[in-house]
Formats: C-alpha cells, sequence, structure tokens
C-alpha cells in the first residue's frame, strides 16, 4: 500500500500547495503518508541552474535534459533505501498525453505500490533517455495536452492517496463512481423537500434491501445513459459473472479475438475476393490464407477445402452431390441409426428419390455395430456417412476401422463423416481416419456462425448445390463469406493447436459433474460412458422431465439443454437414446451438459451444485415417478 | 380525383335513442384504427361514415386495411367524389369506369346501381342509373356492354349533399364498436380456443383484458411469449389488452402432490376461476371469457363445466360452447391467431395432465378435495405476484 508519494517537477510550490488543505493534509498530518514535491532544478551540475536545451531534431521549444533529473530520481531513491522504510524500489510515473488513460483502475492498481514518483515534465517533455532508464508507466489523464505535468500529478496523487486505507472514512470509497464499473447513483441531503423538490420516496422508507436495489437500478440507468462505453462493460462482466453456460454443444460463445479479426474485416477488406483491383485481391489473399490455415488442421491440402455456410449445407452437399455427380457409383446409402438430422433427413430425402438408405444399429454406447456393416455394405453401396463424435452422447464412432472395413468389401465406397462435434475438440486427421469427405461448422468451436466447411479429396467429383457465379472452384456459389471465414480459420488453427491441453481441461469439468451427481443423485444414469469425448455429457433423471429441469437451472444462471438442441424443435423423442435402448422413462429425463475449455472449475462446481440441489426438489415434488 | 372512404354500419342502425353513443365510439375507434396512416377527417351522416384525406401523405391502403377490421363497421369502399351536379356526376362515372375497366380485358360488362340521398336531385334513382349507363356507353364505344345479371363491374352512385363513386365494397367484420359493450377477462391459454374466443367476444363490442397462468419451470418463456404475441394479435380488434401473468407453479404442484389425480384438472380449473374472478374485478370487467366447448376435454364435459362454473360469482361467457374444433380453427385462421396458437409450447393445462381424468365430477367430492390444500393463501400469493403486460 502507497505510503510515500514523491513528485519530481521545476514548480513545486504550485505542487505542494495543493496539498495543504483537506483531506490529503489531513492524512499527511496523521501520519498515513509522506508527500513531498521536489526541485528538479537543485539538481544540476551547471552554474545557471539549466534545466532543458534545444532538441536535437530542431524545431520548436524546450526539452528537460537527461542529468538533472537522473540525479534527482537517483538521490530520492539512494535516501528512500537509506532510510529502510520501503522494501521496494520506487515506482516511477511520468505524466504524458502518450501514456496509459489513467482511471479508477488504475488508481487501485498504483496504490498497491509503496512508493510512488510522479515525474512532471515541461516544455516539450523530457528527453527519451530518461523514459527508457527510469520511468516504469507512462500516464495520461485524457487526450488532451497541457503546459507542464504538473495539474495531472496532482489530480493522480490525490486519486490515489483517498485510496490508502484511513484516508477517508471506512465504505466511502467503496460504493463509488467507477470501482463497481457504475457511476454513483443520485445522492440527496437534508431536507426531504426543498423549494417542492421532493427526493425519491424509497429514500424515507427505511427499507435498506430496497433502498440498494434502488441505488443499483438508478445507478444502472445512469450509467446507460451517460457512459454507454462504460455501461458496456459493466453489462459483459454482470453476464459472465451470473452465466454458467454449458451448452456448448448447440453453440459457443464466439472468441473476443474472432470478433475482433472479423471487424477488422468487415471494416477494412471489404472488397469481393472475386473483384479483379486491389481490394479484391487482398481479399482473395486473406481467404487463400484462410483456407491454408484450414487445410493444415486436419492434414488436408488448400485445393480440398470448400467453405459452405453450416455443416448442414456440407452434409446435404456431401451426400446429395456426390450422388449427382456419380449416377453409377451405386444405389445404397449406409448411415449410422443415431446420425444429425442433417444427415439423416437428406438420406431420407434421396430415399424417396430411389436410393435404398440402410441405418446401422448402434450398440449400447452408442458405438455403431461393426458386424453389422460388415453386413450391409455391398458392391452397391455407393456412400457411408458416419458421425465422427455423437452430439446427444459424445459417443466416438470408430472412424478408421469403419472406413477400413467399408474398403476392403467394397474398394470404391466414399466414406463421409459429420465432424462437426469432433473438429477443433479431438484430432481429426482425415488421412488416420481414412475418411473422403468431413463436414464442420465454426460455431461449435467459439468461431462465427454462418461459415463451415466440407472437405473433398481430390479426385473425388461432386455435383454443386448452389450455382453461379462459381466461387470455390465452380463448386459453391456465392460470394464468399470472408470475415466469417478468417474468423474460423483463426479460432480452428488455435483450437487444433491446443487439442490436448483443451480436452484435458474438459476433461477435469467433465468430471466434476459426473462426481456430483453420481454422488448426490442416486437415481441418475450416466448415459455417456467415460471413453466417450469429454465435450459432452449426457445424464438422465428417470421420472422427470428434462425441458423442467432445465428451466429449473436456468434460473440460477445455469444453461444446459434437453438431449440434441437441434431437435427441441420437435417432440418426438431422441433417436440416438432410442436406438441405445433406453426407455422413454430414462429419455424424457436426459440432459445434456456441453463443455468448452473456457469454462472454468468454478462454474463447474457451482454448476454442478445448482442441478443437484433442483433436481432433488422436483424429486421431492414429484407423486411417484409419473 | 378526390377519393375517400365510405364505411357501413350494421347493428347500430337499429339502436333507438342511444344510437349517437355508439355512433361516437365507433368514429373514435376509426381514428384510432386510422392514427398511423396520415391526418384524415372522420365524420358520419345517414348511416355512412366518411373518412377524408386531410394530407398528402395519407396512406390509403393502409387505411382501408386498418378499417376493415374495425368492429362494428359492415363494409368499406374507396370512392370518388363530386359536387351533386348531373355533368360532375358523369364526368366522375366515366372516370371511374376508364379505371374499373383498366385490368387488361377487349370488352367488359357492367351495370350501375344508384342511391338517392338527396331528396331534391331532379333525377329519380332508376332514371339515374340510365342516364348514365347511356353516357358511359356512348364514351366507350364497343368497349362497354350492359348485363344486369352478372357484370365485369357494378358502378355505385350514391347522391347526397356530394356525390360518391365507387366500384368495390370490402367486407368488414361487423358486430358492435368496441368499448360499446363494458368489459370482459378473458382466460387465455395459448391453444387454439381462448384467442378465438376473445375474438368473439370483442366482436360484440366488449373490451378485453386477459388472465394467464403462466407454470414456469415447467412450461417456458417461449409459451408466455407465445401468449402475449396472440394478446397482441387479439388486441388488434378490441384496442389493445392487458395480460395479467399469474404465478401458477405452487398451486399446481400443490394439486399435483396433495389431490386426486382424476380430479386434478378441473380442481385447477377452479382455482384459475377464483383468480381470474379477482383479477376481473379489479379491473372493472363485468364477466370471465373462456374458450370451453362441450365436450371437448375432460374438463369440459357438462358436469366438468358446471363444477368449474361454480367456483366464480360472475358471469362466465364461453362464446364457443357449441362450436366444433373445425368452426373454431377456421376462425382463427382468419383473425391470424392459428399459426400462433400451433407453436409446440407446453401449456399450462398439458404439463400436469391427469392419465384417467374424471369425466364426471361431483362438486362435493372436489369442495372434499379441496380443503386439502390451503388454496385461498396460495391464491393471494399468487394473486401478489401478477405480473402485468400491456399489449
Amino acid at each position: 500500500m502507497t505510503n510515500k508519494i514523491d513528485i519530481l517537477t521545476l514548480f513545486p510550490d504550485m505542487v505542494g500547495a495543493a496539498f495543504q488543505e483537506s483531506i490529503i493534509a489531513r492524512a499527511v498530518s496523521k501520519g498515513l503518508l509522506t508527500l513531498n514535491c521536489h526541485q528538479i532544478r537543485k539538481y544540476t551540475t551547471n552554474k545557471q541552474g539549466k534545466v532543458d536545451d534545444y532538441p536535437y531534431s530542431g524545431g520548436p521549444g524546450l526539452v528537460m535534459a537527461y542529468q538533472p533529473i537522473a540525479d534527482c530520481i537517483r538521490a530520492l531513491s539512494a535516501e528512500a533505501s537509506a532510510q529502510g522504510d520501503n522494501s521496494e524500489k520506487p515506482y516511477v510515473i511520468y505524466m504524458s498525453p502518450q501514456g496509459k488513460p489513467f482511471n479508477q483502475k488504475k488508481a487501485q492498481q498504483l496504490v498497491q505500490k509503496e512508493h510512488i514518483m510522479i515525474l512532471c515534465g515541461h516544455y516539450e517533455g523530457v528527453d527519451e533517455r530518461v523514459l527508457e532508464e527510469f520511468v516504469d508507466e507512462e500516464v495520461s489523464l485524457g487526450d488532451f495536452v497541457l503546459t507542464g505535468g504538473e495539474i495531472p500529478a496532482m489530480a493522480v496523487a490525490d486519486c490515489i492517496a483517498r485510496l490508502i486505507p484511513g484516508v477517508l472514512a471506512e465504505g466511502s470509497a467503496e460504493k463509488e463512481s467507477h470501482t463497481g464499473l457504475l457511476l454513483e447513483y443520485p445522492q440527496y441531503t437534508r431536507p426531504a423537500e426543498i423549494e417542492g423538490k421532493k427526493i425519491p420516496e424509497i429514500l424515507l422508507s427505511g427499507k435498506h434491501d430496497e433502498i440498494e436495489k434502488w441505488q443499483v437500478a438508478t445507478a444502472e440507468k445512469r450509467t446507460m445513459q451517460k457512459r454507454p462505453d462504460l455501461y458496456k462493460i459493466y453489462q459483459e462482466e454482470k453476464i459472465k459473472s451470473q452465466t454458467y453456460y454449458f451448452d456448448n454443444s448447440a453453440t459457443t460463445r464466439q472468441d473476443d479475438s474472432v470478433t475482433e479479426e472479423m471487424c477488422d474485416i468487415v471494416k477494412f477488406l471489404y472488397g469481393n475476393p472475386s473483384s479483379l483491383h486491389h481490394m479484391g485481391l487482398e481479399a482473395e489473399r486473406k481467404l487463400t490464407e484462410a483456407r491454408k490455415k484450414i487445410a493444415e488442421t486436419i492434414g488436408a491440402t488448400d485445393k480440398e477445402i470448400y467453405f459452405t455456410a453450416c455443416a448442414t449445407e456440407s452434409n446435404n452437399w456431401a451426400l446429395r452431390g456426390y450422388l449427382e455427380a456419380n449416377p453409377r457409383a451405386g444405389k445404397k446409402i449406409l448411415i449410422s441409426s443415431t446420425e444429425h438430422p442433417s444427415v439423416g433427413e437428406t438420406a431420407a430425402f434421396l430415399e424417396k428419390s430411389g436410393y435404398q438408405v440402410e441405418r446401422l444399429p448402434v450398440n449400447n454406447m452408442g458405438i455403431v455395430d461393426l458386424d453389422a456393416l460388415k453386413g450391409a455394405i455391398t458392391a452397391d453401396t455407393a456412400i457411408v456417412s458416419v458421425m465422427h463424435v455423437n452430439s446427444e452422447t459424445g459417443a466416438i464412432q470408430p472412424l478408421k476401422e469403419i472406413s477400413a472395413i467399408a474398403r476392403t468389401i467394397n474398394p470404391n465406397v466414399i466414406v463421409h463423416s459429420d465432424c462437426v462435434q469432433s473438429y477443433g475438440k479431438i484430432p481429426v486427421r482425415i488421412k488416420e481416419l481414412g475418411v473422403d469427405m468431413i463436414s464442420t461448422s465454426a460455431h461449435k468451436i467459439h468461431g462465427p456462425r454462418g461459415v463451415g466447411f466440407l472437405y473433398i479429396k481430390s479426385g473425388i467429383r461432386i455435383a454443386p448445390l448452389l450455382c453461379g457465379g462459381g466461387q470455390e472452384k465452380g463448386l459453391r456459389s456465392g460470394t464468399e463469406n470472408l470475415p466469417a471465414i478468417a474468423g474460423f480459420a483463426l479460432i480452428a488453427e488455435k483450437a487444433c493447436h491446443n487439442l490436448a491441453e483443451n480436452e484435458n481441461t474438459v476433461r477435469e469439468l467433465n468430471n466434476i459433474f459426473r462426481q456430483t451427481l453420481q454422488e448426490e443423485i442416486r437415481a441418475c444414469v450416466i448415459i455417456s460412458s467415460e471413453d466417450t469425448c469429454p465435450y459432452v455429457l449426457n445424464v438422465a433423471f428417470p421420472g422427470l422431465r428434462a425441458e423442467v429441469i432445465q428451466h429449473s437451472v436456468e434460473q440460477k444462471g445455469v444453461y444446459i439443454s434437453v438431449g440434441s438442441a437441434c431437435s427441441s424443435h420437435k417432440k418426438d423423442r431422441s433417436p440416438t437414446l432410442t436406438a441405445m435402448g433406453y426407455n422413454n422413462n430414462v429419455i424424457d429425463g436426459a440432459i445434456r451438459i456441453s463443455f468448452t475449455y473456457q469454462n472454468t472449475k468454478e462454474q463447474a462446481e457451482f454448476a454442478a451444485k445448482v442441478i443437484c440441489a433442483e433436481v432433488k426438489k422436483l424429486y421431492g415434488r414429484r407423486k411417484g415417478s409419473r | 380525383m378526390e377519393r375517400i372512404i365510405l364505411a357501413r354500419i350494421g347493428e347500430i342502425a337499429l339502436k333507438g335513442l342511444n344510437r349517437c353513443t355508439f355512433e361516437q365510439r365507433l368514429a373514435r375507434n376509426m381514428k384510432a384504427a386510422l392514427s398511423d396512416c396520415g391526418a384524415c377527417k372522420v365524420r358520419w351522416s345517414q348511416s355512412r361514415y366518411f373518412v377524408e384525406p386531410e394530407s398528402d401523405d395519407f396512406q390509403f391502403e393502409k387505411a382501408m386495411e386498418m378499417l376493415s377490421g374495425v368492429f362494428g363497421l359492415v363494409s368499406i369502399s374507396p370512392a370518388y367524389v363530386t359536387n351533386s351536379e348531373y355533368d360532375s356526376i358523369s364526368a366522375l362515372a366515366k372516370e371511374v369506369a376508364a379505371k374499373a375497366m383498366a385490368t387488361g380485358k377487349d370488352k367488359y360488362t357492367f351495370k350501375i346501381e344508384t342511391k338517392r340521398g338527396l331528396k331534391t336531385f331532379p333525377m329519380k334513382s332508376p332514371q339515374i342509373s340510365a342516364e348514365i349507363g347511356g353516357d358511359l356507353l356512348e364514351s366507350f364505344g364497343g368497349k362497354l356492354k350492359v348485363d344486369v345479371n352478372n357484370p365485369d363491374f357494378i358502378l355505385y352512385i350514391e347522391v347526397r349533399e356530394s356525390t360518391y363513386i365507387y366500384t368495390d365494397i370490402i367486407e368488414a367484420p361487423g358486430g358492435m364498436p368496441t368499448g360499446s359493450n363494458g368489459k370482459g377477462c378473458l382466460l387465455i391459454s395459448g391453444g387454439i380456443d381462448s384467442p378465438v374466443a376473445g375474438y368473439m367476444i370483442a366482436k360484440r363490442g366488449v373490451s378485453l383484458c386477459a388472465v394467464h397462468f403462466y407454470s414456469y419451470p415447467y412450461t417456458s418463456e417461449r409459451a408466455k411469449d407465445k401468449v402475449l404475441e396472440l394478446a397482441k394479435i387479439v388486441g388488434r380488434y378490441c384496442g389493445g389488452m392487458k395480460v395479467f401473468i399469474v404465478p401458477f407453479t405452487e398451486i399446481q404442484l400443490a394439486i399435483d402432490e396433495k389431490c386426486r389425480e382424476e380430479l386434478s384438472t378441473v380442481i385447477m380449473r377452479r382455482s384459475m376461476m377464483r383468480i381470474a374472478e379477482r383479477v376481473a374485478r379489479k379491473s372493472g370487467c363485468s364477466a370471465l371469457i373462456t374458450g370451453e366447448s362441450v365436450g371437448q376435454v375432460a374438463s369440459q364435459t357438462m358436469q366438468a363445466i358446471y363444477c368449474t362454473d361454480n367456483a366464480a360469482d360472475i358471469p362466465v361467457f364461453r362464446p364457443l360452447i357449441g362450436m366444433d374444433k373445425m368452426e373454431v380453427v377456421a376462425i382463427a385462421r382468419k383473425i391470424g391467431t392459428f399459426d400462433t396458437s400451433i407453436l409446440p409450447y407446453e401449456d399450462c393445462c398439458t404439463v400436469f395432465t391427469p392419465k384417467h381424468p374424471k369425466t364426471r365430477p361431483s362438486l362435493s367430492e372436489l369442495l372434499e378435495e379441496e380443503t386439502k390444500a390451503d388454496f385461498l393463501e396460495m391464491e393471494n400469493a399468487a394473486f401478489e405476484g401478477i405480473e402485468v403486460v400491456q399489449c
């Protein structure tokens, strides 16, 4: 905590006078703080007492020289260490418009330093070498220029001094402007009515809880109106601290770095990559760069990556486009019985137009039955599509085995995989998995909505779904969504780089829920087995309704989902859990908790407790288990 | 050509000495409906309302659409105006006929229907029709022919202090002007029926407020939004409505825990009635309105309705009582509530549905069941917790 402030100036009288009165003067006399002003001129080695000289670059004004300032700082530092009061070396601040903006947060940081020296520049400033050698931090009061650093130094010293414990009456520094990111609520003093103007009635009510609520509400309103910039930060912090979002398989919060990247492109790089002029070229370069980055994440070449609007588009395109372009490849489509509707419904659509669709059964862990696969593949099978990670249970399908088996029986078969829930979470390397096409989406890994890609192994012919201007090598026309694509590439690269680390984080969070729920709720059925993808945890509370659990916990800021978010539009029961052999009583009570590496342990612990408490309450309130 | 909107009234014309209060109310409602369409004047005489634009930016088409939903009006027409001199009438008739003939056909058939309110006009109605018809035939030559049975267009001429000529008559909902018949409190669930019930009663000039029973977390916030959306749609017909959202979870849980399952629905509805009655009395309503229809579900059998009705001390109106689901659906489609009603969110009636509800409950057994929980206290708490939303 600060106990000493030295102000180094050419005008010590001007600065000193400010602290002769009121609160700061009392603090000094009580011994809470030593505040001294030092004349830099005293430390000159020349006879004239000259402290400044002409700048080397020419131009108007004078610059304060190195020597007197250096000697002054050294002398004061030596004096302080000789006295042995402080263990730390003095923290030197230089007041300058090019410094970091001074605000309450900065003051709170500075008050942690024991000994602060504030250097006040004058004229055109000080020799740059002073800054390099002695100054720890440059601080600015705002975007304006004064004749010298004295007035800002007074403001900074005053602001720090009042944060020192004992200087103000207890508590008055806490509920104040900016400390809690909000401006202060309106203040009134006696009398309660003057010239017909009354104070708000609530202040006379004596109800302290209500008054406190009023204070927060008015402070919020005031901040919103007067300082929308502050209010935005406040809101962000408030939401962050009160939201326990565990529905990350539905979608994720877009990462701030992605938002920044996208804003930059929207503002500056708005050319159409197809335009022939320079702006178009710049945009095209960005697009190429993004495509390369993405290709690297799965071990493909950039020519094999086709950007789409979403994984649903990718899935539709993969199946329909391949079959359309290869009419003689066969009439049979194999999918698992637990596919996402964007594959399941596409297959159903193709079924109507004459293809034969076989839906492979899964075992009680949700894994495709490989024997059934062996039996199902024939020379007439054109395409096999099996999702990598199941969105409802996290079950990881043995894609490697699946593609190997498929190819042994029919070397011409194409293997497609919906990798929406695996890409950026667990390793997705196309060569190792042996797949020919994969679909992904950005928004499941903190990327933007409205972008995904389809990987198509080179050599595979596919017909476009959208015809037009010939973008994406003529296979996916439509102006490229460059901001989203660049955002996707940015976050995909990050995610794929940190796969192992992120997975560990998430596994830990997953285990917190597993353990807490199992220990606290006897009836709970953990549907996701231990070897599933840790990003998803499906748990059922037989006899309860998942929707009710979801609404109960959301009141505490905990967000989870019912089965799969994509199937919440329909009232049908989850086909995945049905395929896994669970009865309706279990399925109706199944919730999905899904994670991101951005969730914290504290969030997980809190959310797990909330779920336990609410589930217990709900069990307690139900007659029987109907 | 100066264009106005001509609107006709139905039942109001049958009113006796208090007719002017209905007329004034209707004029006020019309003005309110037209408030976003630009400056205009609304006046009436001899069972006709005249909407006369007073600025160039008056949105004529929007005004027509707004008026076609105003209760009390039977039909409306966009009409052209001129002074009541034969030559002016003839000239305007030609212009209006030319407009009606701009649909691209080679030949048109027409007929003229004249009404003469201005009895000092020297010709009688049939004579005006004949003379003007002659003028039209003469000026349009072979392109126009008279057909009194099945004409392509009818040219209506109303000779009053001014003369109005028009070809289109657009249906309006009829009924009585909103606000002319007191106020009712609608129990709205989010299904298909209750909004239609609200519409039906609003059509008779009754202003509405609504009560919704909200069982969060057993129903979702989306279910609440859906109810508010429905209230907004019905509100368009009756000058808006306040929706009272009653927190009902505790009561439902208590019924579920303590009362016999097969009676739970009727007990719940009785509790709803009691709370709705309080809301009704507090907001100046003289009746409750529900979307019940005899025999539709177990809680709407004659006996169940008798038991439900018994819980309230003010009249309960059920405008759909004798209607089939298909008839209700047809009205719901017409008034625009159907698509919202069928959104798949749970409403308060479906969450706690018993497997085998009793279709013939007796009042005495219900009263006995109701002693098992402290309904008065829970209903007090629910009433205190009401949230009000203006739709």
